[in-house]
């Protein structure tokens, strides 16, 4: 049982919503709950009131213009199952797919709640930050469009103001042709330390973004003019991953020390699994 | 305030604290103790139930949140639960017991899907579930018996 009173609703409107959160800065949004209920049970969160997504109209998946939207409320088994996701969006599939802690959690838990709690070490920033995906946040001023590279704004903060809630998270088609995912942790069932996640043209340019090193996701790119192909892509991104992080992420799972060690590594990884277009 | 649940078929009309996680009001307002509380953090998987036909870890949702929903434990009659039962019991897939009916709630689900799964189909379908006793060769051993339905109690393999 949770030892905190507060209020709960779940409103069926956005509009209702969007009033209800209007004026109250300690809300909490209840997205599918493995992070939100698990803190409240612990003390660690207390709010006066818990809005829940759960009737809302936030678990679609739709394509948009070339791309796709992924509701706030969509679960990771709902993400990773879209055909429109793996079609469009193949590294965000392949992302979900890897989330741990059973089908249950998996069932129930969120990207846009992952994303809102905006944990370093964890799988959506980092994923969300190499699509150039855009999110879409409302409150009773309107809708707001925050790309995820300024959406995470530090370790457990992003962006979002007290009164919004996230609405969609909708990543635009690309020219990426491959991919690769590299995540460094301790167990099958750990939260990642380091993750990598690799988009690539096959003609040379390349875009990592390096999550849980720093306390927010950072991009390292190669962009190369037509013609040139440099051969070791992979090191000199994993050299320069290293080197363009200054303050490491620190946490229980590993102190900064080795986040610094391990990031150089774990990005060469994740640019050789893309090029090779098969896991290492 | 008041919820309205159907659970293993019947429908159920409880006042709860709104403070109160859905496996506590199926275990203390409703009696179903098969639902266990283990870690109340998600990881250990004990109170999964099934929840509008989807796997949930109860202790991990509010009760309020379960308003209008159809929620199936553990003591639920009918297949593949009867079959996993009798497998559990006869390959020995448990030794304290504690994790046994998330087991058997994953275990149901998954067969559910998947009515031929290879080890490796149980070891990832268990994935969110511990067994402290780290009993987990029997376990999938039960999971594949019941697959398999041969019919014979004492056709175990798990010991040899």
């Amino acid at each position: 049982m949770i030892a905190h009173p507060f209020q709960y609703a779940a409103p069926d409107t956005l509009d209702a919503a969007f009033a209800m959160l209007a004026g109250r800065s300690d809300a909490r949004v209840l997205g599918g709950g493995t992070v939100l209920v698990a803190l409240m049970g612990l003390g660690d969160v207390q709010t006066s009131l818990v809005l829940d997504t759960r009737n809302l109209p936030l678990s679609g998946i739709q394509p948009r213009h070339d791309g796709v939207s992924i509701g706030a409320a969509a679960s990771y088994n709902a993400i990773e199952g879209s055909p429109l996701v793996r079609d469009t969006a193949p590294l965000l599939a392949h992302v979900c797919r890897q989330i741990t802690g059973g089908r249950q959690i998996t069932n129930q838990a969120t990207a846009g709640g992952a994303a809102c709690y905006s944990n370093p070490a964890s799988d959506i920033p980092a994923c969300i930050v190499a699509l150039n995906a855009c999110m879409r946040l409302g409150s009773v001023a309107g809708v707001r469009a925050v790309p995820a590279a300024e959406f995470f704004t530090g370790a457990f903060k992003t962006d979002r103001r007290d009164d919004e809630m996230l609405l969609e998270i909708v990543v635009p088609a690309s020219n990426w042709t491959r991919f690769g995912y590299i995540k460094q942790k301790h167990a099958t069932s750990s939260w990642p330390i380091v993750t990598a996640a690799c988009l690539a043209d096959g003609e040379g340019n390349i875009r990592v973004a390096v999550g849980g090193a720093a306390s927010r996701p950072y991009i390292v790119e190669i962009l190369v003019r037509e013609g040139e192909l440099p051969s070791d892509s992979a090191r000199r991104i994993g050299e320069r991953a290293r080197e363009m992080l200054t303050e490491p992420w620190s946490d229980a799972l590993a102190p900064a020390q080795y986040r610094q060690r391990i990031v150089r590594p774990v990005v060469e990884r994740a640019v050789k699994q893309a090029l090779d277009g098969q896991p290492l | 305030m008041k919820i309205s649940l159907t659970v293993n078929g019947a429908k159920e009309d409880v006042e709860v604290d709104g403070r109160l996680l859905l496996a506590e009001v199926l275990r203390d307002r409703l009696g179903l103790k098969g639902t266990r509380i283990g870690c109340l953090t998600g990881d250990c998987g004990a109170c999964t139930v099934e929840f509008n036909g989807e796997l949930r870890k109860s202790c991990l949702m509010l009760a309020l949140g379960a308003d209008g929903e159809d929620i199936r434990t553990v003591e639920a009659a009918g297949e593949p639960l009867d079959t996993l039962r009798s497998a559990f019991v006869a390959c020995h897939g448990f030794q304290c017991g504690y994790c046994t009916s998330g087991m058997m709630m994953v275990a149901a689900d998954l067969l559910t899907r998947n009515p031929h799964p290879t080890a490796e189909d149980i070891r990832v379908a268990i994935s969110g579930n511990l067994c402290r006793c780290t009993g987990y060769d029997t376990i999938v051993a039960a999971i594949l018996k019941a697959s398999t339905s041969s019919g014979d109690e004492n056709g175990c393999d798990c010991r040899t």
